[in-house]
């Protein structure tokens, strides 16, 4: 749940109340009275204990002292007076008989300075508007509070122009040029030109377009994609590509495709223009050059609107094919936009179901999920490589006793020989693994990293796309079953990981690649415990895993929880060497406990990490490469049980709640209203290219949303019909620009 | 220091012409007409390192003293060669730092540091190059906006700036400091590339290059593609029709390199002389000095005035193998952040490696100082006298943001030298305004707040 969607919610005179309660509870003050908020406009009053606090309330004191209260006080005291990094407590305002004493304290005493210097300004009418401030109880900005929903679905932003992704460039121009094969270089389209940027998480390069460092790299692309296809022009269009009605028949069949719509006449005429000067294959490869440069191709956008209008059916069908494709749209639906049949909303919702049909679901779906998870596309573990310690660089000497397999090179390109009582670090002893390297020795030293298989992101990513597509397209899966099915589609990697019985695996029968078999329910459940998931945050070896890291990214995947940032004046502390320790114990000491119960020097980390770290000890038993450990290795069990912490001003449905494991845990949140509705405002965001938390306008939608995947039991397809059928998908609103 | 004499315009035209030419044309090689009236050729060189190492470990290595002394893994920049041409400005508040919202503690500083502007997680607009969908507005990087200013002042360089370095990991995306309209700027991290570029600029500008001919038909195409993105820019709003000037810039900015190329370059007379080795270093410690020798000739070539470079990356340090870095990497085993936070081998390990890190970044730097010491200015003095070097850090030490490390060499004339500058509380733009003004700018504000330039007593 996101603050914004909270904190509208309390009134100012209950504001007042929370932090009277808390103030009361930290004083251990039983004899507090109730509290009375005055209705009066210039005037209100606060119990503490026998005290009776008035201050005034005018509009104009409210103004003062909040922005005496955010420019300096809110840093120490926190935005709602609950504490913050330099004062992580409530505020004590027992300690004051009456308003005057509270205007004095803070007139002589706040801000403090550093150390030894004397207070910060803040004069007497600063202290005055400030009290007043703290009496009527921090309210909030009239002008800062979110829209209300009001069944107003209307206010919603517009997803920002988009640069085509790597995987969706190459797509569509292998796709369209398939006659002739035209093959997209992957070194340069992924490595130099898209860099492919997640905005809310997602992978979609919202509002990204091409500049200066990549458009050298794209003229290249766009350069050699039309050699190849000029080299083979007759094999695409059966007239001569000398002829100006050939070249125009050409970009109006291709362009229409690249751009999905029509090439305007005046682009046509500039392009065989361009043509002329170079006529015949030469002039070809340029044209195609230039249509693919064309942000008509590049680019996905909507037109610009005066008033809330529905998407053009084609930008309909474009919006529709990314999301359940993750890709353009092809001929036919573009046919299928044409002839009027997303012109009703069952129109929309026939077709969302046709398309989910298609083979490309699955590539939608993977598109989607490979970011949910956060799966870095680069992973790669190649086996245990931590049994090898350095011994040596290059020309220098590797030094050592007796017999060992030592190994010389870098990288994964190595060298090994059996070598006694030392050995020079060279070309000659070992030959040359890399040329034109700095190299090194390496001993083999026999040490368990806890792990042995092999792994890739695409491996990871297609279990997770099989078992998700499986749930979505073929068995009515829901949420819960998201979360706890044990159902599984393996390869024979994955099948190792997972530690699945041979017997399993022989006859299973096959979806997308993989065999489909049941995980020991007592190791794995749903998503949560797939390789794909707990790859995040895991480490080089067993026991380096970052409960850290992981239980920020479950609370961000599952609740659409973020963490503040942290603080900026943390000293880090120095951690002993205790083979004893594991990196657990290590987090629970520096992270979680003020080992000095010194309320004037409190542990600044506990306030935040409480909320994820313990979130993240469920992970323990997975390794980094998805494989089930039940003990470190140095011996010690796994203890992957921990409790769910709130956060301040952000509840959640399962705060409270305690766990042995990932297993528990998944059932935790299978059962979790919160977590359903954060999952369906992912899928908004993903859809409509903006962080929805951000767009206080996309509130409404993303209530409906919600409240319609409930209706349907939450059920994986329903939620995707929903969200096409969602007026904040299939309109666009006029912008307006505040430049 | 001896200058290497091979490097200087004076040895190039006793090549040409001998001492007769260096007497008669000296005075007028230099600086033409249109740069005198510009003013003096000043340089901005930023270097950016990720995540500086615990308090406990960096500060007794740092001055405590009046002076730039330096101990222990710093003391690189006690060399003779360097000493009295680098300052360290210590005590500047990054305020835009704290004042971001994004990546736990370091995305944010680091994103702040040049630009002086918070980093929001939300943006989507201008800043989505930075990882989430954050960004920092429409705010240029120092750097950016230096190289920017100057093409808008009409000095047409053959690269506007250069930028070099690596950033292994896509966790790092949150945390590069060079921004152009918000958004995050690539680098380029090969030495090879990062030498061919300037060479081939070099090239132009002695007139010695060997043009292609008959190239025209990329502009053509270009030029067909800039009326495409006008057509397109015409039906957008207008967020996203000003998010395509990138693109259209971008366009625009590369067919006129191609022009630059058709025609054969300017022609200024002035020495390029470029080792071949520079453009076949390998790994990464050598590409490292390997750019900033590259660096060194394309500023007393005048291929350009302004280069940012930077390295980072949570796998960035396994195959940097120099003083053990690499080694110790493999060895511990973990990623660097996670070091500098003592995750992972043993304390000593651990330790080693943070401190020979600083020790590397501090004798890169000071290497860079000495590179440009080489090169003789026709108006006096060095490169290095004409140039800010700045290298800085997200974080000063541990999670802090009130104490930026910002070190500074050459100086251009405008900071103290030689000196540990305590600047007791400003904000990190004040620096950024003054690294502004040294080079010719005179501004009050740079990034999001009114924090005027560093006061006098901190400057020269």
């Amino acid at each position: 749940m996101n603050y914004w969607f909270k904190l509208g919610r309390l009134s100012n005179a209950a504001l007042t109340v929370f932090i009277i309660f808390l103030v009361s509870a930290c004083t251990g003050d039983t004899n507090t009275s109730s509290t009375s908020s005055s209705s009066s406009s210039s005037s209100s009053s606060s119990g503490q204990g026998n005290n009776v606090l008035v201050g005034n309330e005018s509009e104009a004191i409210m103004k003062s002292g909040r922005q005496s209260w955010q420019g300096a006080c809110e840093d120490c005291h926190g935005a709602d007076g609950q504490g913050g990094v330099g004062y992580p407590k409530p505020l004590n305002l027992s300690r004051f008989a009456l308003r005057e004493d509270m205007v004095t304290y803070i007139y002589q005493q706040m801000p403090p300075g550093e150390g030894d210097q004397p207070k910060l300004g803040c004069d007497l009418q600063c202290a005055n508007d400030t009290a007043d401030f703290i009496i009527a109880g921090l309210p909030v900005d009239p002008d800062s509070l979110p829209l209300t929903c009001n069944g107003n679905i209307e206010e919603h932003a517009n997803p920002p122009i988009r640069l085509l992704t790597s995987s969706q460039f190459r797509e569509l121009v292998e796709r369209v040029y398939s006659k002739v094969n035209v093959e997209v270089s992957p070194q340069i389209a992924n490595a130099k030109v898209f860099q492919d940027v997640k905005v809310a998480g997602f992978k979609n390069n919202a509002g990204v377009t091409l500049d200066g460092n990549n458009i050298k790299d794209m003229f290249g692309l766009a350069m050699d994609i039309g050699q190849q296809v000029a080299n083979k022009f007759s094999s695409l269009m059966s007239c001569d590509a000398g002829q100006e009605s050939c070249v125009r028949q050409y970009i109006n069949e291709y362009g229409g495709q690249l751009f999905r719509r029509e090439p305007s006449l005046e682009h046509t005429d500039e392009l065989v223009l361009l043509h002329k000067k170079n006529s015949g294959p030469e002039g070809i490869a340029h044209v195609t050059a230039a249509m693919i440069l064309s942000p008509n191709l590049l680019y996905t956008f909507e037109e610009d609107v005066l008033v809330r209008t529905p998407l053009k059916p084609r930008e309909l069908a474009a919006r529709m094919a990314f999301l359940l494709w993750n890709t353009t749209p092809d001929a036919a639906l573009l046919a299928a936009a044409d002839s009027g049949v997303l012109n009703t909303v069952s129109g929309i919702e026939a077709k969302a179901e046709e398309m989910l049909r298609d083979d490309r679901a699955f590539d939608g779906l993977r598109s989607f999920y490979d970011s949910y998870v956060a799966l870095d596309p680069d992973f790669e573990y190649k086996g245990s490589n931590a049994n090898w310690q350095h011994c040596g660089d290059e020309f220098g000497q590797c030094n050592f006793q007796g017999e060992k397999r030592v190994r010389y090179g870098i990288n994964d390109k190595w060298n090994e020989r059996t070598l006694s009582n030392g050995t020079p670090c060279s070309n000659q002893v070992f030959g040359d693994p890399s040329p034109g390297t700095n190299k090194v020795c390496e001993i083999f030293i026999g040490i368990n990293d806890g792990v042995s298989h092999a792994l890739t992101a695409a491996q990871a990513s297609d279990e997770l796309t099989r078992f998700v597509s499986d749930l979505t397209l073929r068995s009515e899966g829901s949420f819960e079953d998201l979360m706890m099915s044990p159902k599984a589609f393996v390869d024979e990697t994955t099948a190792k990981i997972y530690a699945v019985e041979n017997g399993q695996l022989s006859g299973a029968p096959e979806y997308q690649g993989g065999k489909q078999v049941l995980l020991d329910s007592s190791k794995r459940a749903g998503i949560i415990t797939r390789i794909a998931f707990v790859l995040h945050g895991g480490g080089d070896r067993v026991g380096l895993s970052s409960p850290t890291l992981r239980g920020e990214h479950l609370l961000k995947t599952m609740f659409c929880q973020s963490p503040p940032p942290a603080p900026g004046d943390v000293e880090f502390p120095d951690v002993p060497d205790d083979p004893n320790l594991t990196w657990v114990d290590v987090i629970k000491q520096f992270h979680l406990v003020d080992d000095d119960n010194n309320p004037d020097t409190p542990n600044p980390c506990i306030e935040c990490h409480l909320t994820f770290d313990p979130l993240g000890f469920a992970f323990e038993n997975y390794a980094f490469n998805g494989e089930y450990v039940s003990q470190y290795l140095g011996g010690q069990m796994v203890d992957a049980s921990g409790e769910v912490h709130p956060i301040k001003n952000d509840p959640k449905d399962i705060d409270g709640s305690s766990f042995n494991d990932a297993i528990e845990l998944s059932e935790i949140i299978a059962k979790s209203d919160d977590a359903a509705t954060c999952f369906s405002n992912q899928w908004l965001t993903y859809a409509v290219a903006r962080d929805i938390a951000e767009n206080s306008g996309d509130q409404c939608a993303a209530e409906e949303l919600a409240r319609e995947f409930k209706s349907s039991g939450y059920t994986l397809k329903e939620l995707l019909i929903a969200l096409v059928k969602s007026p904040s998908f299939r309109f666009r609103n006029p912008e307006v620009d505040a430049q | 220091m001896a200058k290497e004499i091979k490097y200087t315009r004076r040895h190039l035209l006793e090549r040409i012409g001998g001492t007769t030419a260096v007497a008669t044309l000296m005075p007028f090689i230099p600086y033409t007409e249109a740069e005198a009236a510009q003013g003096p050729r000043l340089r901005y060189w930023s270097m950016f390192t990720m995540v500086a190492p615990k308090g406990s470990l960096q500060n007794p290595n740092l001055p405590t003293g009046d002076d730039a002394v330096f101990r222990s893994h710093f003391t690189p920049l006690n060399d003779p060669a360097v000493k009295g041409k680098i300052s360290l400005y210590r005590g500047l508040k990054n305020k835009a730092g704290s004042d971001s919202n994004v990546s736990g503690g370091h995305g944010g500083q680091a994103a702040g540091i040049l630009t002086g502007t918070p980093a929001i997680k939300g943006r989507v607009g201008a800043g989505s190059r930075l990882k989430e969908g954050a960004g920092v507005n429409e705010a240029d990087s120092i750097d950016q906006f230096i190289a920017k200013a100057w093409a808008d002042k009409g000095i047409n360089l053959p690269l506007r700036d250069l930028r070099y370095g690596f950033n292994d990991g896509d966790v790092d995306e949150t945390k590069t400091a060079f921004f152009n309209r918000g958004r995050m700027v690539f680098h380029e991290g090969d030495a090879k590339k990062f030498y061919d570029q300037v060479l081939q600029k070099a090239k132009n500008v002695d007139g010695t290059g060997v043009q292609p001919v008959d190239l025209t038909y990329r502009e053509d195409i270009l030029g067909t593609v800039l009326n495409d993105v006008n057509r397109v820019k015409r039906k957008l709003s207008a967020i996203d029709s000003r998010r395509l000037d990138n693109h259209l810039d971008a366009v625009s900015e590369l067919q006129r390199d191609f022009r630059s190329d058709s025609m054969g370059g300017g022609g200024s007379g002035i020495a390029c002389e470029l080792d071949s080795s520079y453009g076949n270093a390998n790994g990464k410690a050598n590409t490292f000095d390997a750019f900033g020798k590259i660096v060194a000739v394309a500023f007393n070539c005048d291929i350009t005035r302004v280069v940012s470079g930077m390295f980072c990356g949570y796998q960035f340090y396994k195959d940097v193998n120099v003083f053990d870095i690499g080694s110790l990497s493999r060895k511990i085993g973990g990623v660097y952040h996670g070091i500098t936070h003592d995750k992972g081998g043993n304390q000593a390990d651990r330790h080693a490696l943070v401190n020979n890190i600083s020790k590397w970044r501090a004798t890169l730097f000071a290497n860079i100082i000495k590179e440009l010491d080489k090169f003789e200015e026709p108006t006096g003095g060095t490169v290095l006298d004409k140039t800010v070097v700045h290298w800085t850090t997200e974080h000063m030490r541990d999670h802090y943001n009130d104490d930026s490390f910002n070190m500074i060499g050459g100086g251009a004339g405008h900071f103290k030298m030689g000196k540990h500058v305590k600047c007791g509380g400003a904000l990190q733009n004040a620096m950024l305004v003054s690294i502004a003004n040294a080079v010719g700018f005179d501004i009050n504000k740079f990034g999001q707040y009114d924090s005027g330039p560093l006061a006098k007593q901190y400057l020269a």
